[in-house]
């Protein structure tokens, strides 16, 4: 009894070598539920209205964007008489008050400028001093939030207002695109991580009908629905956009992700850029996280946040550090207790792996076949070189037998050398030493050398990797209780939409 | 909420079809996709494993 005890002990250990591999695989769901947007989706409900839409910019020194905007604004296929922009410029120490006053006089009564004097409070608080001007009065029937560098495409807000005729639609909001032109690597990766992480997550979030978050440059509200939300946007969290988006839900008001509206952003071109961002938005993620603690995995009546397949995507994000520490750490375990198993479930983490990279990488691409051909190096290389490798070596190890495998299998010999045996242990610990890497590459960014070594590391750790060790980062500032500052991310006027 | 379902319509039918189309074709891509996932895998399991 004690040694089935021992075994089983030993294949639970293998067990947790797999949830490496949960995140690939509610990736690799969701993009299965994208093919079922064809059929569940929530065009038969659309119809062409154009309700009175205020157009809400926060702007914070946006002088070299917001006069742009405000004109391709202007000219959206949109009733002119329905539309109106508000510009809330939050302290601004540039030009911005001297554009906005311009735009304001050449399109009287359209556009019109509201100055804080005190800002840098964050976006919420800025939105929000727009929000109480608008909703005083009663023009307004939908409000459209969005950034000052946001370029929408002239029939987007046409294509996002149709869903209105759905009484029950409190908000839509479109497919951001990163414009960047001529981008970097950066910009491309986050070029292909936007159409999976929106055109296919969002598309599957349609279905189960439950948006986890709502584009923070591109969301229409119906006036009922900022009503209900009583007016303000949270200004308690660092992730407004996903509280406002759980909110309209919880108040049982459906979220509609319109894939064909789209619109396109400058996003971060650096590593040291898009952490500050994104430890922002994972900040934000754990906020809303313990917030609504209540909701998950509690299915009820009138929003569908507490779905099994929603919680299980959302947490399978949310809690991906923590899964690849523990595969690592099993697959350590086995390695140091029971060498041959530790063999078999390296190969069964990265088969599942491979798997899911090839089904997930090719259908992304796909999907969005504008991007993909922008981005395609970055999509392979979305999960690193070392990563790859793997997934090569799992997929194909007979091709590779006379390499790697000879030195798996080398390695695995009672009597190994103590280097094979460290580079064993290296392989194995991989998942959490890739975040430990890629970690080390927004270290040395700013240093004589980041230049070139930097991206290196990160084509090396991958670009998930990146994003995982920044997620871990959200946890530590977060139980550290550390200060939330609004880190504004630099806007340069870049993007354009390409023909 | 002003609706000019009359004048428009035919052209809102346009696009709302051309959006059911794409969405139509993304099935179509997800099944190619996954018989390139399952060749691979057939191909693995018969030559390389």
């Amino acid at each position: 009894m004690g040694r089935d005890f021992i075994q089983g002990a030993d294949w639970a250990v293998v067990g947790l070598v797999i949830v490496g591999a949960l995140t690939q695989l509610s990736a690799a769901w969701q993009f299965l539920l994208v093919g079922v947007h064809s059929v569940r989706n929530h065009y038969r409900a659309c119809a062409p209205v154009f309700p009175r839409t205020a157009i809400l910019i926060p702007a914070w020194n946006e002088a070299a964007v917001i006069g742009a905007s405000i004109d391709r604004l202007m000219s959206l296929e949109y009733p002119k008489d329905a539309l109106r922009v508000f510009l809330v410029d939050d302290a601004s120490t540039d030009q911005t008050p001297q554009v906005a006053a311009a735009k304001a006089a050449q399109y009287p009564g359209q556009v019109v400028h509201l100055r804080r004097e005190k800002g840098g409070q964050g976006k919420a608080h800025t939105l929000n001093h727009g929000l109480a001007v608008i909703l005083a009065d009663d023009w307004m029937e939908a409000l459209l939030i969005t950034d000052a560098d946001v370029i929408f495409e002239p029939d987007s807000l046409r294509k996002m207002a149709r869903h209105f005729a759905d009484p029950q639609v409190g908000a839509v909001t479109a497919y951001i695109k990163e414009g960047s032109r001529p981008g970097n690597y950066m910009t491309r990766f986050i070029g292909y991580e936007y159409i999976t992480g929106q055109a296919a997550a969002r598309r599957a979030q349609n279905v189960l009908g439950a948006l986890a978050c709502m584009a923070g440059g591109a969301q229409l509200h119906t006036r009922a629905n900022l009503v209900t939300l009583g007016g303000r946007i949270d200004t308690t969290s660092l992730a407004e956009d996903t509280f406002t988006t759980f909110q309209t839900q919880l108040a049982g008001r459906r979220v509609v992700f319109e894939p064909h509206a789209r619109v396109w952003a400058e996003e971060p071109g650096s590593i040291g850029a898009l952490w500050k961002q994104r430890l922002r938005w994972a900040r934000g993620n754990v906020q809303v996280t313990i917030r609504y603690r209540g909701i998950w995995f509690r299915p009820r009546r009138g929003h569908h946040l507490g779905g099994v397949t929603f919680g299980l995507s959302w947490f399978c994000l949310f809690l991906q550090p923590v899964f690849m520490i523990i595969s690592s750490a099993a697959l350590l375990t086995v390695y140091f207790t029971d060498t041959p198993r530790a063999w078999l479930a390296f190969r069964l983490l990265w088969n599942v792996n491979a798997s899911a990279y090839i089904f997930t990488t090719g259908y992304a691409l796909l999907i969005d076949p504008q991007i993909g051909r922008h981005a395609w190096r970055e999509a392979i290389m979305f999960p690193g070189l070392v990563s790859l490798a793997m997934i090569g070596y799992a997929s194909f190890p007979g091709l590779l037998r006379d390499g790697l495998d000879q030195l798996f299998a080398v390695t695995h010999r009672p009597a190994v050398g103590p280097h094979w045996g460290w580079l064993i242990v290296g392989v194995y610990a991989w998942l959490t030493a890739s975040m430990v890497i890629a970690y080390l590459a927004k270290l040395a960014e700013p240093t004589w050398l980041g230049r070139f070594i930097s991206p290196l590391l990160l084509f090396i750790a991958g670009y998930g990797a990146l994003l995982c060790a920044c997620t871990f980062a959200s946890y530590v500032k977060e139980l550290r209780r550390a200060e939330m500052t609004w880190d504004k991310t630099e806007k340069t006027g870049k993007v354009a939409i390409p023909t | 909420m002003i609706d000019q379902g009359s004048q428009r319509r035919p052209a809102f039918q346009r696009e709302i079809r051309s959006a059911l189309r794409y969405e139509e074709g993304l099935v179509v891509k997800a099944l190619v996709v996954l018989i390139v996932v399952a060749a691979i895998a057939i191909l693995r399991t018969l030559y390389f494993a």
